[in-house]
């Protein structure tokens, strides 16, 4: 099955002048696929996560999830294909500061329609959060926001995950156990599309992008 | 959202209590305003009927103070010769025709009221004014050492109370009617002269002439077949030192006053209004600029552009919601000893708040509270959900 499928997508901003950061991108993720995207920083990779979660709209090009054309879908309807299908993991560890680490996960829980707070508790364990689930974000320190981010991103069992630099401020160990946790979605039969400017993260993906001045190149 | 929203005021509390601080400020001072003018107006409504005179003659020399005279209890010791009594018997129209002689207490600390007010000493035979209460205790008159008071003079009832150097009993209390009578003491005339001519302080009144030989005011209810105006006119034709006013002109004089200051008062608590709601639109915007990340992570994980709008919009409606019933309640709670001053300081006639008006000005401070809250946020809130998520997790650290 076609997971994520990317046909000639473009992407302008104008910003005084226009920017073309996504210029006629093609791509295609099936079930268990995990996909690396690499490139300068600035190039913008976090942008083509975000059009293909259908946060951002393309200026061009056509964009399907789960064998879905997103531009045909209702904002209710890429709403819903989030909560329920796709985890998301900013480049940076945001959070919903006025809630507590598990009131974090049992909000997002709530919109993925999946009562389940066993994998909450499971979650929390797995990325060393089990004893700070009373804390609020601003009490965590940045490698546990970063964990409990991920934790949020694998809350709804994605078929679809989009990580963006998910190894940032984490030591190697935790690197170790976040990568494992991103290549069991593809052993289930998911996709994962990692944005990492890391070649040796890169290089235990199974398919390696590289982006450079708007076109997305396959590497070896 | 409801439990986000919840969070968000409970866990951002310095963010919070300014919004709560700056809705409720300017729903007490509407709720304030509301209960005074309402009260004063309603008041002034009933006062004429109330007072239970249609005419009223008064010494020249009260003209600037006519309505103070007739409308609060403050001291008014003015007075005219009792030979006007004989010459306003031949004014057509009198049904019923009385005197009173207005003497005052003195700031004395020991079981007395304690504080200068009018002593009103009523002429038992023609007096119209108290009849009612008479007739409702089974009384014909009060006796030499019995005292019958206003409903907002504050003694002790059935006990005895020292004025002007005698005991009196006080055998009654009045019911409020949003004149001077609430705020004075009655005596029979003779006792009110007596008390008058023995009070050491009080002697500069009476070098020309003895209490015996004054009165200070005439109290006239006028057959219906007459126009009082009429009768105002023809009384103020005799060659007499006094001035009679029809008690309904003197409301409506005092009305059109009342209703200058208060397009004062509304227009200065309009511009607070405004400066409220720009300060709320800010604060709000604020708010949803700092959140920017989190709208855009709400996004993310499921949470349709509505309901974005909708947390905004929420948030809102509980700080202003709070803000509302903190603000009434304050008002409520603080009109009565704030107005009371007023009422003092401005000598206008304020009867009790009324039940409905409470209700009315309560109520009215929560919608006014919830409006401003709804004005201030639904921009904010109308950015919030229709901003990319990119551009709020993104940019949000730039603008």
């Amino acid at each position: 099955m076609t997971i994520c499928r990317v046909d000639s997508l473009s992407k302008y901003f104008t910003m005084g002048e226009i920017v073309k950061p996504l210029d006629k991108v093609s791509f295609k993720l099936e079930a268990g696929d995990f996909a690396a995207i690499e490139g300068p920083s600035g190039i913008g990779k976090s942008t083509l996560l975000y059009t293909i979660a259908g946060l951002l709209e393309p200026s061009e090009g056509k964009i399907s999830l789960f064998e879905k054309d997103m531009s045909r879908l209702s904002d209710r309807e890429r709403s819903r294909l989030r909560a329920e299908k796709i985890g998301f993991v900013f480049q940076e560890a945001i959070l919903l500061q006025a809630l507590t680490v598990k009131e974090n996960l049992l909000f997002t829980q709530k919109y993925n329609k999946k009562k389940d707070s066993e994998r909450i508790d499971k979650l929390l364990e797995k990325f060393g959060l089990t004893d700070r689930i009373k804390f609020l974000p601003y009490q965590l320190s940045v490698g546990q926001r970063r964990r409990l981010v991920m934790a949020r991103a694998l809350l709804n069992d994605p078929i679809l995950l989009l990580a963006d630099e998910p190894s940032n401020d984490l030591n190697e160990a935790w690197i170790e156990i976040i990568m494992e946790a991103l290549k069991d979605i593809s052993k289930k039969g998911g996709a994962v599309i990692m944005v990492t400017h890391d070649p040796q993260l890169a290089a235990q993906a199974g398919k390696r992008y590289y982006l450079k001045e708007g076109k997305l190149a396959e590497k070896n | 959202m409801w439990f986000l929203a919840w969070r968000n005021c409970s866990r951002r509390k310095g963010q919070s209590l300014l919004t709560v601080g700056i809705t409720a400020l300017t729903v007490c001072t509407f709720v304030l305003i509301i209960l005074f003018f309402s009260a004063v107006q309603s008041s002034l409504k009933i006062s004429a009927n109330r007072l239970g005179a249609d005419l009223i003659v008064l010494p020249n020399e009260v003209e600037a103070d006519a309505f103070q005279t007739v409308f609060t209890g403050e001291p008014s010791n003015y007075y005219m010769k009792c030979d006007v009594l004989d010459k306003l018997q031949g004014i057509a129209g009198i049904e019923q025709m009385t005197s009173q002689f207005y003497t005052q207490t003195l700031n004395e600390s020991c079981c007395s009221v304690g504080i200068e007010m009018r002593l009103v000493g009523y002429e038992p035979e023609s007096d119209f004014i108290l009849v009612p209460w008479f007739l409702s205790q089974k009384k014909s008159s009060l006796a030499d050492d019995e005292m019958l008071i206003g409903s907002k003079v504050q003694v002790w009832l059935g006990g005895r109370t020292r004025l002007l150097g005698e005991n009196l009993k006080v055998v009654g209390q009045l019911e409020a009617t949003g004149t001077g009578v609430d705020r004075a003491v009655f005596v029979n005339i003779a006792t009110a002269r007596r008390m008058a001519a023995n009070s050491q302080y009080l002697q500069h009144l009476y070098q020309e002439n003895g209490p015996n030989e004054l009165i200070s005011s005439v109290l006239i209810k006028a057959d219906s077949k007459y126009q009082t105006k009429d009768m105002v006119k023809e009384i103020n034709r005799l060659d007499l030192p006094v001035r009679a006013y029809a008690t309904g002109g003197l409301v409506s004089s005092m009305r059109k006053q009342i209703e200058a200051i208060q397009q004062v008062v509304v227009g200065v608590w309009l511009a607070l209004l405004l400066v409220a709601a720009l300060a709320l639109i800010g604060r709000f915007t604020a708010l949803a600029r700092e959140r920017k990340k989190e709208i855009g992570l709400l996004r993310a994980i499921g949470v349709q552009k509505n309901s974005v709008f909708g947390l905004v919009m929420l948030e809102s409606g509980i700080l202003a919601g709070a803000g509302g019933l903190l603000g009434s309640a304050t008002g409520v709670i603080a009109a009565f000893p704030l107005l009371g001053a007023l009422e003092q300081s401005l000598q206008l006639p304020v009867t009790q708040y009324s039940i409905g008006n409470l209700g009315f000005s309560t109520l009215g401070g929560i919608l006014l509270a919830l409006l401003l809250g709804f004005v201030a946020s639904a921009y904010p809130a109308w950015r919030s959900s229709a901003v990319s998520p990119q551009e709020t997790v993104a940019k949000g650290e730039l603008d």
